[in-house]
């Protein structure tokens, strides 16, 4: 945890344990990463009802539906279609930079209903580190 | 960077120690401009420092910050009779910061005497935090050509105060939980652009803590909102300061840009303790474009649009209860501005040996009140039964429910399946509060 006890500073730059890189589905279980980035997620979908597989479709994605995040305006999941299940909430928009360093996040649907009164769809996600 | 006048950062050198639970190291930093010296370096920019130290920390606060990027450390005065340390025990601000400077009542400042006008003579800009020194005597040796801004938001006694400064003041930064913002803004960020009209000021930048941040330019007297990005907080000590650092190192995109990408900074700086993840996270930030950041969005909820958002408080807020989970969840809201109602208080609390009909009664307050607020905070400490049947009421009527379950005592399917957060932690159930409320503004405009 960076600086511990109070005997001398400590928190220089290059000061930080070495740790794994995570990803490849790190931070499923133990204890997480220290870097956000390299963090399993769980997330209930926001909009669903709004974005284009529930307006296609007519229904949420079944659960076991493979979903990945993508960043266009805002952060989606979308299926390998490429039709957008719901929006990501702000609380994970520091993904956006970790997709542009070149983590992906992959999962899939664990809980899906129609509604009403509105359609919900949450989904795991696993990191995958830059290659 | 080696072609742009340094910053120079002013202001003391603390000692931070957070106090942490028992079976965990208590975490020691510098504090006091070292947030800010942290917030230049991740951003790559080097700077220098005019600093107000105690003697015994003064070499190595100065080896410290030279491994912050920081060229040159000039000594401004030095602190005795207390050892500039602060002690915090509480991390997260869900709260009004609880912070204890040691010996502060001893505390004397000595400037020194002169300083080389040679020494200083190359800064355009100064970050300015004001402390227990005399700022008027502090600008008084600083070049008179220098642009301040200034962080208000403690141990600024008056606007008239900062008006007294020889230098022209660009940037003034202020915060929602400083006494100053609580004597001149509370109306609005016009009533408190106004407040600070006879500085002159370029910007005015309101930040609202969790709630984001406005943004009010004096030339066009527009406001511009931007968002708080919230995550998991691990510690929002010097938070507002990596914010102004930032502000700074980014002034030259135009303020707008600047104020969001010191968002974005200090949302990264509160989520981690560690120097090294920190620059990580606010490098892979800069990747981002300026249209990228504002698209994302975030929570934004000005200050006093929260006491138009009426919050139900669902707890046994009874005579004789344990209140202590109770008193710091109204307490934390009620810091944050929310309107907090207090059925019990506000509809009576009944005898045991109420009647029906009187019970009735009541009841039909108390859920007229719960379906007239836009957000349930429930505290069902003890499992009591009445605030179990409130959360199923709102969950039933579509209004928000946050469970705060300090002791995890409804770990139950209905109660945490139903709600849109539940958690033993404040800070969560904060940072689901804002979110909630700040999703409900957005869905009404």
């Amino acid at each position: 945890m960076g600086t511990s006890g109070s005997g001398r500073l400590t928190d220089y730059p290059g000061s930080s344990k070495p740790k794994s890189k995570g990803g490849d589905g790190e931070g499923s279980g133990g204890v997480p990463p220290a870097d956000r980035c390299a963090r399993a997620i769980s997330a209930s979908l926001e909009d669903v009802e709004h974005c284009t597989y529930f307006r296609t479709h007519k229904i949420s994605p079944p659960v076991g539906t493979q979903l990945h995040i993508a960043h266009q305006k805002r952060l989606v999941a979308q299926t390998d279609a490429g039709e957008v299940v719901g929006n990501l909430p702000t609380r994970f928009n520091y993904l956006a930079a970790c997709m542009e360093d070149g983590y992906t996040y992959v999962g899939k649907v664990r809980d899906s209903s129609n509604g009403p009164p509105i359609a919900i769809v949450a989904a795991d996600f696993a990191a995958m580190a830059p290659k | 960077m080696s072609e742009t006048p340094l910053p120079l950062l002013v202001g003391e050198i603390f000692v931070d120690v957070t106090i942490t639970p028992p079976g965990e190291e208590n975490k020691l930093r510098l504090g006091g401009i070292a947030h800010a010296a942290r917030g230049f370096w991740a951003q790559g920019v080097s700077f220098a420092a005019a600093v107000v130290v105690p003697e015994y920390l003064e070499k190595s606060a100065e080896d410290y910050l030279s491994k912050f990027g920081c060229k040159k450390c000039i000594t401004l005065g030095h602190v005795s009779g207390a050892p500039n340390v602060i002690l915090i025990f509480d991390a997260t601000e869900v709260d009004d910061q609880n912070y204890e400077t040691l010996l502060r009542e001893e505390k004397t400042i000595t400037l020194s005497k002169e300083i080389d006008a040679n020494e200083l003579a190359e800064f355009t800009d100064a970050l300015i935090f004001p402390g227990s020194y005399d700022l008027a005597a502090v600008c008084d040796r600083l070049p008179a050509s220098l642009r301040l801004h200034i962080d208000a938001a403690y141990d600024v006694q008056s606007v008239g105060n900062l008006g007294k400064l020889r230098q022209k003041i660009e940037t003034i930064f202020i915060s929602t939980s400083s006494q100053l913002f609580k004597e001149t803004g509370t109306l609005g960020i016009e009533a408190l652009a106004s407040s600070f009209a006879e500085l002159k000021l370029n910007v005015l930048v309101l930040k609202e803590n969790r709630g984001g941040c406005r943004l009010h330019t004096s030339l066009t007297g527009a406001t511009e909102g931007i968002p708080a990005q919230l995550g998991a907080t691990v510690n929002s000590v010097g938070v507002g300061d990596v914010f102004d650092a930032t502000y700074l190192a980014h002034l030259g995109e135009g303020p707008v840009e600047a104020a969001w990408r010191a968002a974005s900074a200090s949302s990264a700086y509160a989520q981690t303790t560690e120097p090294d993840i920190f620059q990580t996270y606010v490098r892979r930030d800069a990747k981002l474009s300026f249209l990228q950041l504002k698209e994302l969005g975030g929570t934004f909820l000005p200050w006093e649009q929260r006491r138009t958002l009426q919050i139900y408080l669902a707890a046994p807020d009874f005579t004789g209860s344990d209140r202590r989970a109770i008193e710091r969840a109204v307490s934390a809201l009620k810091y944050h501005n929310f309107h907090v109602h207090r059925p019990v208080t506000e509809n009576g609390e009944l005898p045991r040996d109420s009647d029906h009909i009187t019970l009735a009664m009541t009841y039909r307050k108390d859920v007229d009140l719960l379906k007239a607020c836009k957000l349930v905070f429930a505290v069902p400490t003890g499992r009591d039964p009445g605030t179990l049947v409130e959360i199923g009421l709102a969950i039933a009527h579509g209004i928000p429910v946050v469970v705060y379950d300090p002791d995890a005592e409804c770990t139950n399917t209905m109660v945490v399946g139903g709600s849109n957060c539940y958690s033993r932690n404040l800070d969560t159930c904060l940072n689901a509060t804002f979110d909630c409320l700040s999703q409900s503004i957005g869905k009404a405009q």
